[in-house]
């Protein structure tokens, strides 16, 4: 058995008690020995080391990923509730799960708005729709119509015949009033040489 | 004298019977999260989720990257529920395979798209840790210089945390196999490390 197995079944409490002391003695005397578990004392405390770093590592990302991925199965996850509480057995932050509560009851509320947005949102105008639907719900209005309708009636006849005669009469009056007036004189132009114009103007 | 029986047991060969029922009992759990079974579907993501991280944590060495893979791992998971699957004997060694194609994806794209002749010894791409002394980096880059087999070794033994025994079952190989592996790439670290101890002595 070599040194490096020697060290290894002892690191490992593969040796049995006799052969552990004399282990223990043989380690007092042999330098090269004593490098070998050195070196393995250094290379286990720097592989704990990083693997505490490794373990402090956040891994909700993962977590979160994977809850969303049982819940695209169709399984009982997909539910809120359920799904939060299976995210924090998963080792999601309770900052990371806040957040993304948050962001999709915001992303739920805002759909809830969207659609109700569509419809009246003041109370007048859902007083009027619902008038409307009233009218709409009412009995149907009949209305008579008569088969045939007169041109014109014999009052606006009458009526039309009235106002006639009375232009005529005022005409009348006017034309009477033409000839009491006096008679306009002929005055010749002077340069009317032309054969078209009048001779005269009143 | 080497206590034979002791290290069989203490390899976890031992366990062999324990290891099959709970494989089995996983094995049933993980066809109830395939067929829609969601607190199987939690229990597995809180079994595996940081483990398969801190694979493709060292595999990649970067967290963000592995992160991505390991949410990969479990979309592809997932995407399997609801589907007519045979049974899935060793789902750790499962999940486990399908990180590592996606590491081993990500790292031959890697390779394609940056030449290592290009990049000076300083730039390999190894995730910066803020407070990290020279030998913890050495460490992280002596891990990096070994074979992908063996790394992948290491990173599940110490990093995940598992067993040699668990790692041979999941690989579908021998315990004492996995054994001398990780002991050889656990030299060659030793080494590496003991000779950077005796630069800095000097």
């Amino acid at each position: 058995m070599n040194s490096h197995e020697t060290v290894d079944k002892f690191l490992n409490g593969l040796l049995s008690p006799e052969e552990t002391a004399q282990f223990l003695q043989k380690v007092e005397h042999d330098a090269e020995l004593r490098s070998l578990l050195e070196s393995d004392r250094i290379i286990n405390s720097c592989i704990n080391k990083e693997r505490m770093q490794l373990m402090h590592h956040d891994l909700s990302g993962v977590a979160g990923a994977f809850v969303a991925g049982l819940a695209s199965t169709g399984s009982i996850a997909s539910y809120g509730l359920i799904t939060a509480s299976y995210a924090k057995k998963a080792g999601m932050s309770w900052i990371t799960l806040a957040t993304s509560s948050a962001l999709s009851i915001s992303v739920c509320a805002g759909a809830y708005w969207f659609i109700n947005s569509n419809g009246p949102t003041n109370p007048k105008a859902a007083q009027k729709n619902n008038q409307l639907i009233h009218v709409e719900q009412a009995e149907p209005i009949t209305i008579n119509v008569p088969v045939t309708i007169q041109d014109k009636t014999p009052e606006i006849a009458k009526n039309k015949t009235r106002s006639l005669k009375q232009s005529q009469t005022q005409r009348g009056k006017q034309m009477i009033q033409d000839v009491s007036m006096p008679p306009s004189k002929k005055i010749q132009l002077e340069h009317s040489s032309s054969k078209y114009r009048p001779k005269t103007q009143e | 004298m080497i206590n034979k029986q002791h290290i069989e047991s203490k390899k976890g060969i031992g366990h062999s019977g324990q290891s099959q029922t709970l494989r089995s009992e996983e094995s049933t759990s993980f066809m109830n999260f395939l067929n829609g079974d969601d607190n199987a579907a939690m229990y597995f993501f809180r079994a595996y989720n940081r483990k398969i991280f801190l694979y493709c944590a060292k595999l990649v060495n970067n967290a963000h990257i592995a992160e991505d893979i390991t949410q990969e791992v479990w979309e592809r998971i997932i995407k399997l529920r609801n589907q007519s699957q045979p049974e899935i004997a060793n789902p750790g060694g499962f999940m486990f395979t399908i990180a590592r194609n996606l590491c081993l994806n990500h790292i031959k794209l890697r390779k394609h798209t940056i030449s290592i002749e290009s990049i000076s010894e300083l730039d390999i791409p190894h995730e910066y840790q803020p407070g990290s002394t020279d030998m913890e980096e050495l460490v992280n880059s002596s891990l990096d210089t070994l074979k992908f087999e063996d790394k992948e070794l290491l990173v599940l033994n110490m990093f995940c945390g598992y067993r040699f025994d668990e790692i041979a079952e999941m690989m579908g190989m021998s315990p004492n196999a996995i054994w001398t592996r990780a002991s050889r790439a656990r030299a060659q670290l030793r080494d590496k490390v003991k000779i950077m101890v005796k630069k800095d002595n000097l």
